[in-house]
């Protein structure tokens, strides 16, 4: 198996040039590497809930919201980080679990435009409830002793952890009874219960799933960027981002999200330093782009480019 | 001859040649760089623009000068400046980008309380010393930040020079309410309003904190008509502050005064109101009435005539007090007679003085504490600075209402 | 205060009303949920600045225009880029549309400066008074105008040759086809209605707020609510759906405090969806092709 074995050999190469690139570079580019780590797992998270159940979860960000929100309340209250960034994931995963029951009961459109009210209905509670999430005023966090290049590394570490861990999760689950319980959910809600799938358990598993990667995440970002507010945590923007990361990378597979989150983050990048007053024109018109000519996602294009042993059918 | 005279001449222009470069050589090491993230797009664009004019307004004065003079050595100022797009995580990471790629000794602060939150928390660490003129929030002076200074009053006293104006009417008012989006900056200028009011005296009969970006403020001024203020006071933007006037005036509320934190200076909010605008009043952080001089504008009309010459449209706060922002870290700098942040810090707590835009005199928390906030008015069409009197360009009108 | 309250909340709704058929009807016979139909608003709402603008036409009058000219983007749009994932996957749709939204927002920043335009007349903020009760003249217009709209895009659905094409393909596509209608057509024809309705909101829209770049994200939210409450693609029931949600927000606004406003509207949505998905009014054949 020479082919499977360069694949691996080569995923090797990269994760470990990722491991070793703090002691090359610093400051400004490791922080674009770190986001676009960060946008992988969001990616991830939406893989998770679209690409394999097929629930387009447009509003996904609620949860990376509710992971800086939970970081920011302990860390302010005095809890170490350790334990501050294990909190985020399992309330997530608990709020996915709860709110799961009702919202997945809707399809297609409705669940997604549900996820989006959500969304903001959370955003708008902040606001509300105040007190210890800082509310509208926003919620700063203590500043801590670390080096500012010390604690860019440890960011750089906790978002590249988070990404190995999500890739790692999704290739289990498309191995995994639960993965091919939630293909066939997608295919036909009607003929997974026919077949005996628990098709509740089973989307609810994958939301929850879905949530806990990205309130890790949106965690690790809180106590990166210090200084939390509704609109910024709570940002469909970056719910956006992360869906068409996944799109361009190739929804349902197991890197595509991964490479969807360095091309885009990239390519908006430069767009960013160059184009100053264009950029959203931008990206608007590559969105377009993307969603009219590739809607499979560059690792299918790319596939397609490769020789493979598979005879073509 | 021929031959020999012009291989003379070629040597003697290639001195002159080596002499100018090794000059430009020697102007190049001496660039002092300081770094700008603000606002080029999304919600705050227009604010940041003008942020960014000032400071470069100020840049551009001091290397006409000659520069700056540091330890026998002078410094061309050189901007670094970049588009956060009105987000504080880009902000962020472009603060990172001019302090470990572009390597800026200092930092001009963004638009926005928010975003230099983020910002703050980056340049403290990298020990980085910025001045955020338009950075007033007050919960950014109250967590012992070394290295952040804002030369403009804070939120909290956003409303303030209303009330001590309305302390000379007679009769004196008796009530008040107080409105604004639910945001950072609005909700301090609105807290710190209502502590005030108390304090003189004043019963507080409304206070609402609406969502920002909220559509139709109808319910908000059914609320004020139900308490009957004497003075109307809110602390929101532009855009709501209009909704909030229209919607009064389509209920025909007419309180003595309406008083507003941030909006009477923007040409938007007379044209969007109109006549609805007469007698409006706001909180001003500047005025080209100014008497105040520093060593490039003797005054604030200088500025004024200054920037207008130079980009065609007159000068909003926003863009003096970049400028100022840019002549007081002259100021520390040349103090100092280092380019070492601790010991501009310590300059910074020592100096005081003014520019055309303010007097200052720092505190250990960053805050200048000797910063004034005036008061404008729309009187027959245009905004006149009315208050304190010895600044004033004209008369209050109180009771203040509307046009016809 | 009470009466107050109702008419601040009946005046709203009629605006959030008409932003809101266009996009339910889109949703109902095509399965899209158009994300620029925020943008369209705003864009209505310049087309009307610029009219009065530089020709001093009152935005009423020019209404008309208005109208033909977002038909016309909205028939394109479906032309030229919808109508070719209506075949592969519908729920790109959104993703689509929201791209669209970010290109027509930089545009217009582009072409108008962020600055804040208004719209600004003789009756501008002027009110009638009836008793205790004031109403804005404006607001009342619109609000007049807005049901006289619904009402004769009610009739043109029901009593049209287009509009009877509209409804057909929404309930059967196949069969509608074999009758002879273009599917296509009837989509492009059906966005440029939606868009055409979304732009007399922005023209309505242009007398009662500040125009800028970014004020179609202060609709988008509201016209969500109003169309999964009044059943996606239904016309009464987006009316219905739209006075309501006005008379809802006014009088949390007025009971529990401002600030409540949005936060009622989001629950109130999230509690229909998970009971009710077929909203008020909404027929069992509209809505979503599963």
């Amino acid at each position: 198996m020479p082919l499977r074995l360069a694949r691996w050999s080569g995923l090797a190469l990269a994760l470990a040039l990722m491991v070793a690139a703090p002691l090359v570079i610093g400051g400004y580019w490791l922080r674009i590497l770190t986001s676009i780590y960060m946008y992988a797992v969001v990616a991830q998270g939406l893989n998770v809930i679209v690409g394999f159940a097929g629930y387009h979860a447009f509003g996904n960000v609620v949860f990376f919201g509710l992971g800086a929100y939970i970081v920011g309340v302990a860390v302010t209250l005095g809890a170490p980080l350790a334990l501050a960034i294990v909190l985020a994931p399992i309330g997530a995963m608990l709020a996915a679990a709860v709110l799961g029951w009702p919202l997945l009961r809707l399809k297609g459109h409705y669940f997604a435009i549900a996820t989006v009210a959500l969304n903001l209905a959370m955003n708008d509670l902040i606001i509300n409830v105040g007190g210890v999430t800082g509310g509208a005023e926003g919620l700063p966090m203590p500043l801590g002793t670390l080096a500012p290049e010390a604690l860019n590394e440890l960011v750089y570490f906790l978002m590249l952890g988070a990404m190995v861990a999500s890739a790692l999760i999704v290739l289990w689950l498309s191995r995994s009874p639960l993965g091919y319980a939630l293909r066939a959910l997608k295919d036909s809600a009607l003929g997974a219960e026919v077949m005996g799938i628990n098709t509740t358990l089973a989307k609810t598993l994958a939301w929850a799933l879905s949530a806990g990667m990205t309130g890790t995440v949106g965690g690790i970002w809180g106590y990166w960027i210090n200084f939390l507010e509704p609109g910024s945590a709570f940002d469909i923007g970056i719910s956006v981002n992360g869906y068409i990361m996944m799109l361009v990378g190739g929804m349902g597979t197991v890197l595509g999200p991964v490479i969807g989150a360095f091309f885009l983050e990239t390519v908006s990048t430069i767009i960013w330093g160059e184009f100053i007053k264009v950029h959203l024109l931008i990206l608007g018109l590559l969105i377009i782009l993307v969603v009219m000519l590739l809607p499979e996602g560059l690792l299918f294009h790319f596939r397609r480019l490769v020789p493979r042993r598979k005879a073509a059918p | 001859m021929k031959a020999r005279g012009f291989a003379r001449l070629a040597a003697l222009v290639s001195c002159g040649w080596l002499l100018v470069l090794g000059a430009l050589g020697a102007q190049a090491q001496d660039v002092l760089k300081i770094g700008v993230a603000v606002s080029q797009s999304g919600t705050f664009v227009r604010e940041g623009e003008f942020l960014r004019d000032g400071y470069q307004m100020w840049a551009d004065s001091a290397n006409a000068a000659g520069g700056i003079k540091v330890g026998g050595k002078t410094y061309k100022v050189q901007l670094v400046t970049y588009d956060d797009a009105s987000q504080a995580q880009t902000s962020a990471k472009l603060t990172e980008k001019l302090i470990t790629e572009d390597k800026v000794r200092f930092l001009f602060g963004p638009y926005s309380s928010g975003i230099a939150n983020a910002t703050a928390a980056i340049s403290e660490r990298y020990k980085i010393l910025t001045i955020a003129p338009l950075a007033t929030a007050t919960n950014l002076f109250t967590r012992g930040y070394q290295y952040f200074f804002c030369p403009t009053a804070t939120g909290n006293a956003g409303l303030w020079p209303v009330l001590y104006l309305l302390q000379q009417v007679t009769p004196k008012p008796q009530s008040v309410a107080i409105v604004g989006p639910d945001d950072l900056f609005p909700n301090i200028a609105a807290e710190g309003a209502k502590t005030k009011a108390e304090e003189l005296g004043l019963k507080v009969v409304y206070t609402a904190k609406y969502p920002k970006g909220a559509p139709d403020l109808s319910a908000v001024a059914t609320g004020i008509k139900a308490g009957n203020p004497d003075i109307v006071l809110g602390s929101g933007y532009s855009q709501d502050s209009i909704l909030l006037v229209k919607a009064m005036r389509e209920l025909r509320i007419v309180p003595k005064a309406i008083g507003l934190a941030t909006a009477v200076a923007v040409p938007d909010f007379r044209t969007a109101l109109g006549a609805a605008a007469e007698g409006v009043m706001g909180v001003d952080y500047w005025s080209p009435a100014l008497t105040y001089g520093d060593q490039y504008f003797k005054n604030s009309q200088q500025f004024y005539d200054d920037f207008s010459k130079k980009y065609g449209h007159p000068p909003y706060y926003h863009a003096a007090a970049g400028a100022a922002a840019g002549i007081i870290l002259q100021d520390a700098i040349e103090t100092a007679q280092s380019l070492d942040t601790v010991k501009v810090r310590e300059a910074m707590l020592k100096i005081a003085g003014e520019t055309f835009y303010t007097r200052y005199k720092f505190n250990p928390d960053g805050t200048n504490s000797v910063a004034t906030l005036y008061v404008s008015q729309i009187l027959n069409g245009e905004p006149k600075t009315v208050f304190p009197p010895d600044v004033a360009q004209a008369h209050y009108r109180y009771p203040a209402t509307a046009g016809k | 205060m009470l009466g107050q309250t109702i008419v601040n909340g009946l005046l709203t709704g009629g605006l959030y009303a008409i932003a809101a058929i266009g996009f339910s009807m889109v949703w109902g016979v095509m399965g899209i949920i158009n994300m620029a139909h925020g943008s369209f608003i705003m864009l209505g709402a310049y087309v009307s600045y610029i009219v009065f603008a530089g020709l001093g036409i009152d935005p009423f009058a020019s209404l008309p225009l208005t109208m033909a000219v977002l038909f016309v983007l909205g028939y394109l749009v479906q032309r030229l880029l919808l109508n070719r994932l209506m075949r592969t996957s519908l729920l790109l749709s959104l993703v689509l549309t929201f791209g669209l939204d970010l290109v027509l927002i930089n545009l217009c920043l582009l072409v108008f400066s962020a600055d804040l335009r208004s719209v600004n007349t003789a009756y501008t903020s002027q009110s009638l008074a009836l008793g205790p009760l004031l109403v804005p003249i404006v607001r009342l217009a619109v609000f007049l105008l807005a049901l006289m709209l619904a009402g004769g895009f009610y009739l043109f659905l029901n009593r049209a040759k287009a509009g009877q094409a509209i409804l057909a393909t929404a309930l059967d596509k196949e069969t509608a086809r074999l009758m002879g209608i273009d599917p296509l057509k009837v989509y492009a024809l059906t966005a440029g209605a939606g868009a055409a309705l979304a732009g007399a909101a922005g023209s309505f829209a242009s007398m009662l707020y500040p125009i800028s770049p970014n004020m179609g994200l202060t609709f988008i939210g509201s016209v969500f609510v109003i169309t999964v409450l009044g059943g996606i693609g239904s016309i009464e029931g987006a009316v219905l759906a739209g006075l309501l949600y006005g008379l809802i927000q006014s009088f949390a606004a007025s009971l529990l405090g401002v600030n409540y406003e949005e936060i009622v509207a989001f629950v109130m949505f999230l509690v229909i969806l998970v009971l009710r998905p077929q909203g008020l009014l909404g027929k069992r054949f509209y809505g979503e092709p599963v």
